[in-house]
């Protein structure tokens, strides 16, 4: 009991940071005004880091306790990700020191939500449990709906979030309803015992229509291709901090719970009882989601909303790394733990946006084309160092060395040519092709900052603690660029532990089992 | 007596409650009226899990319903509030006529 609450410490201590800083605003206007909230946030959510940093030195395998288990898991993957995000949350709290006011945002609540939707993500990737797995995702939407919707007197932010909210309902309703097939019809909601059940192939329709609207559901939240209409209008719409995190941290909280749900769970069980197969879903899915992605960012004039479809585009090449599961029936067990390299690309997309955005938040808002890319001109002459981070930060996205991006898709797309399949190389000729196209758009905003004249409109903010956390964010991108072997190495311990259990013939053989753990370590050597 | 009501007319109900839900979701344009239509939704799923608690005999379902009710009255608490926020600026609650954003 006691083990199973210091397990979880990092999550409580992030949970009372955000009702603490809640509370400020009963606090009388002058002490108000007095308190530092993006530091007392960024100190709450520092402890955070400390118990996550602790428990990964610790034994990071060791099981949740009884009481917790079955509802959550606390491995090494959790772990890893609870630090990308707790790093990440932080990271935009300081960024958004001094833009309260600017923003018309009240102080309070807007910090006390950012650590709430964190409390969100973090349950949501340890969650071993559907019910838990879905909680998690409305602690997080409705959290997100809020700060989205938060800027007062905004008729944008309002509309953002307002169409944010319907379509974050509706997702929410078709994964609860597949969510309570599921359960009837199996009796269990552990991710474990579903795949398990899914694998056995002979349920009932039911299951899979279960299975398939929690495959919807998760899709309009991760924002694969038909899905994502969403995501564009809350990128707009949305103070520029508030877009920061959600595609700097709650993408990446939601991809990683998808790699959960696929490894652990259920995902290519689901279509045992389909037409077509796994990989052929996800390649088709993923070649969507990337070339829409691209194709519709190049025609954008805000460059908010162009980051938007860049993020979706992303979301494709992510997806990609779905393939790296041995398909149902065909052991190629040594590729097992190939989502390293995902995780990875996680935390360097998730770096890349952060930045990308914290820099934006910076320009002077007003009018109604606050992302317009006309506001972007003339931005080196009068800001130098802000136009040299969004240049690093878009570079990154576009995945050119020598920034973190740039390995992060070397890494990847590697990853899946090694599997060797004549279908996967064109597939990996297809997300190249599409990363050349990207780099028309990413590099558009660059020329306007360097190339063109401008007087811009207002004054760019400017904070010492903003500022520091771009500067951080832009070191963590370069060193991750030219030293990515550490942190590669991290994920790739972390995601070993996501490993793929239940496919039949891994199960039957025991031996079988075992052999790739050895294989892995001796290659990591 | 409800033992020999067969599982799967439950079953039916909520999914015609379900799929009358996000029917007015994709076809209703009135902001109030989605939002009605998004508690149809949950209300569909809350029954099936009442139906499926009461035939496997697993009160589980029970305690998943009482999550979902409340997490039904938070969701339709901040979609109000939205809808207010929209109403202040748009003095409409049709959602075509909202078209700041470029979508």
């Amino acid at each position: 009991m006691s083990s199973d609450l210091f397990q979880l410490l990092p999550l409580i201590l992030v949970a009372v940071t955000g009702l603490g800083v809640l509370l400020t605003e009963l606090l009388p206007e002058r002490a108000r005004s007095a308190v530092p909230l993006a530091w007392l946030t960024a100190v709450g959510l520092s402890a955070g880091l400390y118990v996550v940093c602790s428990l990964w030195a610790g034994d990071a395998v060791s099981p949740v306790g009884a009481f917790l288990s079955g509802w959550v898991t606390i491995d090494g993957f959790t772990l890893f990700v609870w630090g990308t995000l707790l790093v990440s949350t932080m990271l935009v709290a300081l960024y958004s020191h001094g833009i309260e006011a600017e923003q018309n945002l009240v102080k309070g609540e807007y910090y006390g939500f950012l650590s709430l939707a964190l409390v969100g993500m973090m349950m949501l990737v340890a969650a071993a449990n559907l019910l838990v797995l879905f909680l998690a995702l409305e602690t997080l939407s409705v959290s997100l709906y809020a700060l989205v919707g938060m800027k007062r007197g905004s008729s944008r932010s309002a509309e953002a979030a307002l169409k944010f909210f319907l379509n974050g309902g509706l997702a929410s309703a078709l994964l609860l309803y597949g969510l309570v097939l599921l359960w009837g019809e199996t009796g269990t909601l552990e991710l474990a015992g579903l795949g398990a059940v899914l694998a056995g192939g002979s349920g009932s329709p039911l299951l899979y229509l279960g299975g398939t609207l929690v495959l919807v559901g998760f899709g309009f939240k991760v924002g694969v291709v038909p899905f994502h209409m969403w995501l564009p209008d809350v990128h707009e719409g949305a103070p520029t901090t508030v877009v920061g995190l959600v595609s700097g941290a709650v993408a990446v909280a939601v991809f990683a719970a998808l790699l959960r749900l696929v490894y652990q769970g259920m995902l290519p069980e689901v279509f045992a009882g389909m037409p077509f197969s796994y990989a052929d879903a996800v390649v088709f899915v993923a070649v969507l989601t990337m070339t829409v992605g691209n194709l519709m960012a190049m025609h954008q004039q805000d460059v908010k909303r162009m980051l938007a479809y860049a993020g979706i585009a992303h979301v494709g090449y992510l997806l990609t790394g779905l393939l790296l599961v041995p398909p149902l029936g065909s052991g190629n067990p040594g590729l097992r733990f190939a989502s390293g390299s995902v995780l990875f690309y996680l935390v360097a997309q998730g770096l890349a946006m952060l930045l990308a955005f914290g820099v934006l938040a910076r320009l002077p808002t007003g009018g109604n084309d606050e992302g317009g890319l006309v506001r972007l001109a003339g931005l080196s002459r009068r800001r130098p160092g802000l136009a040299f981070l969004l240049g690093l930060a878009l570079v990154s996205l576009a995945g050119f060395p020598p920034t973190a991006g740039f390995f992060a898709r070397f890494a990847l797309l590697r990853e899946l040519t090694v599997l060797g399949n004549g279908k996967l190389v064109v597939l990996v000729g297809i997300a190249v092709a599409n990363g050349l196209l990207s780099a028309y758009y990413y590099l558009r905003p660059v020329m306007h900052m360097y190339m063109q004249d401008g007087a811009g409109e207002g004054k760019e903010l400017s904070s010492r603690t903003a500022n520091f956390a771009l500067v951080v964010l832009a070191a963590l991108i370069l060193v991750l660029g030219l030293l990515p072997g550490r942190l590669a190495n991290l994920a790739k311990t972390a995601s070993r532990e996501l490993t793929y259990k239940h496919a039949p013939n891994l199960r039957s053989s025991g031996p079988a089992r075992l052999a790739p753990f050895a294989n892995q370590g001796a290659k990591d050597r | 007596m409800i033992g020999e009501v067969p599982l799967y007319y439950y079953l039916l109900l909520s999914f015609l409650l379900f799929a009358t839900g996000m029917l007015g979701m994709l076809v209703r344009r009135n902001v109030l009226i989605m939002l009605m239509a998004m508690q149809l939704m949950l209300g569909g799923a809350n029954l099936a899990l009442m139906a499926y608690a009461r035939f496997r005999g697993d009160e589980a379902g029970q305690v998943m319903a009482f999550f979902v009710i409340v997490l039904a009255a938070a969701e339709g608490a901040v979609g109000l509030a939205l809808v207010i926020a929209v109403y202040r600026h748009f003095k409409t609650l049709y959602i075509d006529r909202f078209n700041t954003l470029k979508g």
